[in-house]
């Protein structure tokens, strides 16, 4: 059980609380600007964030470096890496045991790519390594900004069956993606949540083409007639 | 680093040390036949540290410089560059001139706090991860004002005298030190060197960013406050006594990082080896060389680091034009 009691990041994010169940995958959506970034780094404790993250019970506060890496991991939209590491030392700097390194090298099909420096992969084998160092340590809590982006679409559909069952909050671009997947979806809104249910609720209910400016018509997104993208409400206003 | 590497670099340290203590072995030899108390006088009160001055400031600045590198993501950054050797000469220079030489402690307090106000600006002005031509153009600045200032204090310094020996100070030397001169820069130098390599993981995290770092329950704030008031500590006392040496700082970590596949904070402790090592040996080059007069190693330093510099910067470009 992850309790998360009066996140907020000033002039960010709006204070918010919420429950996951263990297991739960959350899909965070929203359009550019809404807080889905915020949210996430409220969660890991990034910034300086206010409020409580409790996972089964512990305080993320109290926990060291070291057992911290099996109760939480957080995935960045950047994908650089600074110095010129290999992938596997990239998953390495995870804290996870040799094993459950050698195991998400394995998931993420990066054997043969395991030895190269980070800076001669691809956008796309960069974000795949760093996925993997996000799920090598099998923290109880995933936060991942954007993992589909950079990939192709077959590892798009195997990252999001791979977090399947996992507890994890997944910020995504893809409303139909996030809804085929998500246990649960969350809509973001210049700094608040503006909804927050099951996927099919959520789609259902209006709030997207209200938050996103867009309306679907023969199967697909478009913009909407009568009102234009980002019209959010804005937390500095 | 592996430790095979380990074991090679340590021998590398031994026999350099050893060769520092005994070179030029003809001299000595015979003088140790002839007065054998004045032999090892010289071994005790001018040779030896001379040797451990030259090994605890090029661990310093080395181990400084990956530390710094390591916080700011640049491979570009280091002591020298970063303008922390200027500020703190400025710092130990504008010190005798306030309240006199009045022995090693004063001067190394205001090295220090040279040093500290050097890093400080450099954080203000170009940030906390700043990019290749910020942070050069920041240094290079802060380095100019500084060196400025430092030549202002010298020139109205109210004896010529004091000029001309703050000049060979401000070279870089590691000649006629004593052993409590030793002491002085290699207290502190030592302690900021075992306080750094405890910053070793929070330091190879950052490699990931400084929001992976965060997330990873690793205080940022600290850690750059500690980077900066360690390596303010270490290489402020460091100048305080042998003057401003560069370069070693820049090029220790650089091959330091090849030992350790690229981890920035790993790299603190085979830089430290490795930059004692280039300090040794500039000693014992500067002392080989055939110049009727003993080089300043700083001088020695600056010779063979620039152009390598130079060749760092030619390679980005390159890369960069690629």
């Amino acid at each position: 059980m992850i309790r998360a009691t009066g996140l907020a990041l000033p002039g960010r994010l709006a204070p918010v609380s919420l429950d996951l169940a263990p297991g739960e995958l959350v899909c965070l959506i929203g359009p550019n600007g809404s807080g889905k970034t915020s949210l996430l780094h409220a969660f890991a404790g990034i910034g300086g964030a206010a409020g409580r993250v409790e996972i089964d019970g512990i305080d993320l506060r109290s926990v060291a470096v070291g057992p911290r890496a099996r109760l939480l991991s957080f995935l960045p939209a950047s994908r650089d890496v600074q110095w010129p590491l290999s992938a596997r030392d990239v998953v390495a700097l995870s804290g996870a045991l040799d094993a459950q390194i050698e195991a998400a090298i394995a998931r993420l099909a990066l054997g043969p790519l395991a030895a190269r420096r980070m800076d001669r992969l691809s956008t796309g084998e960069r974000s795949r390594a760093l996925i993997a160092r996000a799920l090598a340590p099998e923290p109880k809590l995933l936060l991942l900004d954007e993992p589909t982006a950079n990939l192709d679409p077959l590892w798009q559909i195997r990252l999001m069956d791979l977090l399947r069952g996992r507890t994890a909050i997944v910020a995504m671009h893809d409303i139909d993606a996030a809804a085929a997947y998500a246990d649960r979806l969350i809509m973001m809104d210049g700094g608040r949540v503006a909804a927050d249910g099951a996927p099919a609720e959520v789609m259902a209910s209006g709030a997207i083409g209200a938050v996103f400016g867009i309306e679907k018509a023969g199967g697909s997104w478009r913009p909407a007639r009568d009102r234009h993208p980002g019209e959010g409400r804005d937390l500095s206003g | 680093m592996t430790g095979r590497a380990a074991l090679i670099l340590a021998l590398l340290l031994a026999a350099a040390s050893c060769l520092s203590l005994a070179l030029p072995w003809h001299d000595f030899a015979a003088l140790f036949e002839a007065d054998r108390d004045l032999a090892i006088a010289i071994l005790i009160e001018l040779r030896l540290p001379r040797t451990l001055l030259a090994l605890i400031y090029g661990a310093m600045l080395a181990a400084s410089g990956a530390a710094i590198q390591a916080l700011f993501a640049n491979p570009l950054a280091s002591p020298d560059l970063t303008g922390t050797t200027s500020g703190a000469a400025l710092g130990a220079v504008v010190t005798a001139y306030l309240i006199g030489f009045t022995g090693p402690l004063a001067l190394s307090f205001g090295a220090v706090a040279g040093a500290l106000g050097a890093l400080l600006l450099l954080l203000a002005l170009a940030g906390p991860r700043a990019e290749t031509a910020t942070l050069l153009l920041a240094g290079l600045a802060i380095s100019a004002l500084a060196g400025a200032l430092t030549t202002l204090a010298l020139a109205l310094a109210p004896s010529p005298f004091a000029f001309y020996d703050a000049y060979d100070w401000l070279m870089g030397s590691l000649v006629d030190r004593s052993l409590a001169q030793a002491a002085f820069a290699g207290i502190p130098a030592a302690l900021a060197i075992l306080l750094l390599l405890r910053l070793r993981r929070p330091l190879d995290a950052l490699a990931l960013g400084e929001e992976v770092a965060q997330s990873m329950g690793h205080d940022i704030v600290r850690l750059r406050r500690l980077v900066v008031c360690l390596t303010a500590l270490g290489v402020g006392a460091c100048v305080a006594i042998c003057g401003a040496i560069g370069f070693v700082g820049l090029v220790a970590p650089i091959f330091a990082r090849g030992l350790t596949g690229g981890h920035p904070g790993r790299a603190i402790w085979p830089a430290a080896m490795i930059g004692a090592l280039l300090l040794a040996a500039a000693d014992l080059a500067v002392r080989a060389a055939p110049l009727g007069r003993t080089l300043p190693i700083g001088v020695l330093t600056a010779l063979l680091g620039a152009p390598f510099f130079l060749s760092l910067v030619a390679g980005m470009r390159w890369r960069i034009a690629r």
